[in-house]
């Protein structure tokens, strides 16, 4: 079979959850699968050693890959990490911007704090991933950017204000690259799961009455798997979506087609 | 309609997904795509530049037919180059 990602370059942000044997993250996930399929990762995160984990687990497969310490709220280290990228491998096609963090709390229950910090990581996150990866596609005639999303931005939730507004910027930035950058080939889409099984919402899924009470929203009665949410950013990555730009791809077995 | 039968068959583990093209060059749109004045015109407005081909399309299709989106169900995939982004 044909690799769907053979010769590309990929960075993903918040990669480090990728390692034989244990809960994956979407990142972690979406490395391997880039990795399956042709593709030169580069793995970031903030977490160094489960990231330089990953990154030899999936060089002992076969495949390349690195990692590289990237903050997603700094500029510098932005450009640290795609300069590490572009001297491994001399190009960056595939941006994912996965990195995140919850707040779970209501909006009276929100400290400042933890609302810029929540807003920085994805928001400013996926900002400066955009603004430094760019310039860097345009040079190899574009590219595809993947901002992770949640169903978080399309519908009300209390319980995590912070991460849901969070995840309404993402929505929206993405459309406004999208129109920006479509004129040099490079793609910008929104990726929204729904409720996954990974170690982000392990804490708050691991409750069995919590997760009832999710899985009774869920028409398919069942949470995503990290996998099924890397199998929908491969898709947005690879060229099969050629077409498809400034778009929301919702992966929630249902839930908000209700 | 997408939705409603989404959810109703969600359970039965059959998936109901709903794609939207944007302006594609297939016989159906031919003459938006071979008079120039109307191709131009079209076009300007799509931030991608041109129309899809229609394997574009299929290969949305693709996506949604295979075990590959296994948890997408009552979804829509919108195929339009752009156009709806703004």
């Amino acid at each position: 079979m044909n690799e769907r990602l053979a010769g590309k370059v990929v960075l993903i942000t918040g990669g480090a959850n990728g390692l034989d044997g244990q809960l994956r993250g979407f990142g972690g996930a979406f490395a391997r699968t880039a990795a399956r399929e042709g593709a030169s990762v580069v793995i970031t995160d903030v977490d160094e050693k489960n990231g330089q984990l990953t990154a030899s687990q999936i060089e002992d497969s076969g495949s390349k890959a690195l990692f590289a310490r990237l903050d997603v709220t700094k500029s510098a280290e932005w450009q640290a990490a795609i300069l590490v990228a572009q001297d491994a491998y001399g190009r960056l096609d595939v941006l994912v911007n996965n990195a995140g963090i919850l707040a779970a709390f209501d909006v009276e229950h929100t400290s400042e704090e933890d609302w810029e910090r929540v807003l920085a990581v994805h928001a400013t996150g996926a900002f400066l991933g955009t603004k430094y990866v760019a310039p860097v596609m345009r040079q190899t005639g574009g590219g595809s950017i993947v901002n992770i999303s949640s169903i978080a931005a399309m519908v009300g939730n209390p319980s995590s204000t912070a991460y849901a507004t969070a995840k309404g910027a993402i929505r929206s930035f993405t459309k406004s690259a999208a129109i920006q950058l479509a004129g040099d080939g490079i793609r910008v889409n929104s990726l929204h799961p729904g409720f996954a099984d990974t170690p982000f919402t392990v804490d708050s899924l691991g409750d069995p009455a919590v997760l009832k009470r999710r899985l009774s929203g869920i028409p398919m009665g069942r949470l995503a798997t990290a996998q099924e949410v890397a199998n929908a950013i491969l898709f947005l990555a690879s060229v099969e979506s050629s077409y498809v730009t400034g778009a929301e791809l919702v992966v929630d077995g249902g839930c908000l087609a209700q | 309609m997408s939705k409603t039968v989404a959810i109703q068959y969600a359970s039965e583990n059959i998936r109901v997904n709903s794609v939207h093209p944007g302006y594609t060059k297939t016989p159906a749109a031919l003459p938006l795509f071979t008079d120039p004045e109307l191709y131009a015109d079209r076009t300007s407005q799509i931030p991608m530049g041109r129309y899809a081909e229609s394997e574009e399309i299929a290969n949305s299709i693709l996506f949604l037919a295979s075990d590959e989106s296994s948890y997408i169900t009552g979804a829509e995939l919108v195929i339009d180059g752009g156009h709806n982004a703004q």
